[in-house]
């Protein structure tokens, strides 16, 4: 089974809220040891998206994503928060999850594009039409990744999260998969971001 | 019973009220000093974001909305979330404003009804067309206010805005502005949401 929207966001309610007890030290990439914790966990129980596992294995959600296999999640800096935007710009639908203070909100739509501010630290989503637009800050962000994770039965989950810099995903686009699977052209358009996402330094060492 | 026991009784039963009131109003609400402040500072800063006001005096959003004049807003318990929501679906379009640390979240479309789920603690919104959906958490809402503030000519910023257990907005309802000017329909929901609220216990004295 895909991760539909009600499955996503309880599962986020439940599971998704803060991890203060994880050091912040290094809240992004997993050590050799966590790596391995990370990694019998989803071979026990695949399919989980990093925020239904972080908090049992006592790790953020980013240190469970950076030791997730090559196949399965990928991480780049901040400094590449333009780019990876500009390509989720062109997913023709998304669903954006933005956890704050215990409030799970959803928003169904395209995602604007964005440029920085020439101002201030902001960048800048087009407030054109449906979906979601704001202000969003990348110097907050500690990691972005890109995720696709196999479920039991073959479906898979395909967003890309958006870190603090504690580690726990501020907000996240994920390709709909409600009540139908997405569609070819939505897996491409996702394909496109985890090919540009791939060209692009990583946020961990290789391990 | 004496005369002592009279008084104390009397003394108990005007006490009692005070303390329970007391006990129940956030710490951020302003004190006379701080409205003082807050009225002086949005004389300057016509048409300024609560927050902006908020971070030029040291102190919380809850602060500065408590602090403003009759007429400009209204804070209501957090007990009366469910009826503010109900009316704020009547409107038939809003800006929803989200803040998540520093990240400023803005979403056009209806506000979607919703009740309360199996476990009576979280409010699930209908996922039905554009807006926002999912899922909220009045527990951790510690006040709401409707703001009706002045911004240049005639024109006002409208909406409502629900404040954390801090005092500081968590997220917003807001009326659509369309070239300076409010929308006039989704303003008159407003004033509907207005006047149900002026009808609640208000959250600070």
């Amino acid at each position: 089974m895909g991760f539909g929207r009600t499955s996503l966001v309880m599962t986020a309610i439940i599971l998704g809220t803060a991890t203060g007890a994880v050091a912040a030290e290094s809240a992004v990439c997993a050590s050799p040891e966590q790596a391995k914790k990370v990694q019998a966990a989803y071979q026990e129980t695949p399919g989980r998206l990093p925020f239904m596992v972080n908090k049992a294995l006592g790790m953020t959600e980013a240190q469970v994503a950076s030791a997730l296999p090559a196949d399965q999640a990928m991480g780049v800096p901040n400094t590449q928060f333009a780019q990876v935007w500009d390509s989720l710009s062109k997913w023709e639908n998304a669903v954006v999850l933005i956890l704050s203070g215990g409030h799970t909100i959803e928003v169904y739509g395209p995602i604007h594009k964005g440029e920085p501010s020439t101002r201030t630290k902001n960048f800048n989503l087009s407030p054109e039409g449906a979906g979601m637009s704001g202000h969003l800050r990348p110097d907050l962000v500690s990691a972005i990744y890109a995720v696709t994770i196999p479920g039991k039965d073959g479906a898979k989950t395909r967003g890309v999260m958006f870190m603090d810099a504690e580690g726990k995903s501020a907000f996240s686009a994920f390709l709909p998969s409600e009540g139908a699977p997405p569609t070819p052209a939505q897996i491409a358009q996702f394909d496109a971001t985890w090919a540009a996402m791939k060209a692009m330094p990583s946020v961990c060492a290789k391990m | 019973m004496n005369y002592c026991c009279f008084i104390a009784g009397l003394v108990g039963v005007c006490l009692v009220p005070l303390w329970a009131a007391s006990a129940n109003v956030p710490s951020f609400c302003a004190s006379p000093d701080q409205a003082t402040r807050v009225r002086q500072e949005y004389l300057g800063l016509l048409g300024q974001a609560p927050s902006v006001v908020a971070a030029g005096l040291g102190v919380t959003e809850g602060t500065v909305l408590s602090g403003l004049p009759d007429g400009q807003s209204l804070g209501v318990a957090p007990v009366e979330f469910e009826k503010v929501w109900a009316s704020l679906s009547e409107w038939d379009n809003a800006i929803t404003l989200i803040k998540r640390d520093g990240h400023e979240f803005e979403i056009v479309g209806p506000v979607h009804t919703g009740r309360y789920g199996r476990d009576k603690q979280r409010f699930d919104l209908n996922p039905v067309g554009w807006g926002a959906a999912g899922h909220i958490m009045p527990s951790n809402i510690g006040a709401i206010f409707a703001v009706s503030l002045p911004t240049r000519g005639d024109a006002k910023a409208q909406g409502v805005l629900f404040l954390n257990n801090a005092g500081e907005m968590s997220f917003a309802a807001m009326v659509p502005v369309v070239s300076g000017r409010s929308s006039q329909t989704v303003s008159k929901q407003f004033g509907d949401t207005w006047q149900a609220m002026r009808t609640m216990p208000r959250v600070c004295n």
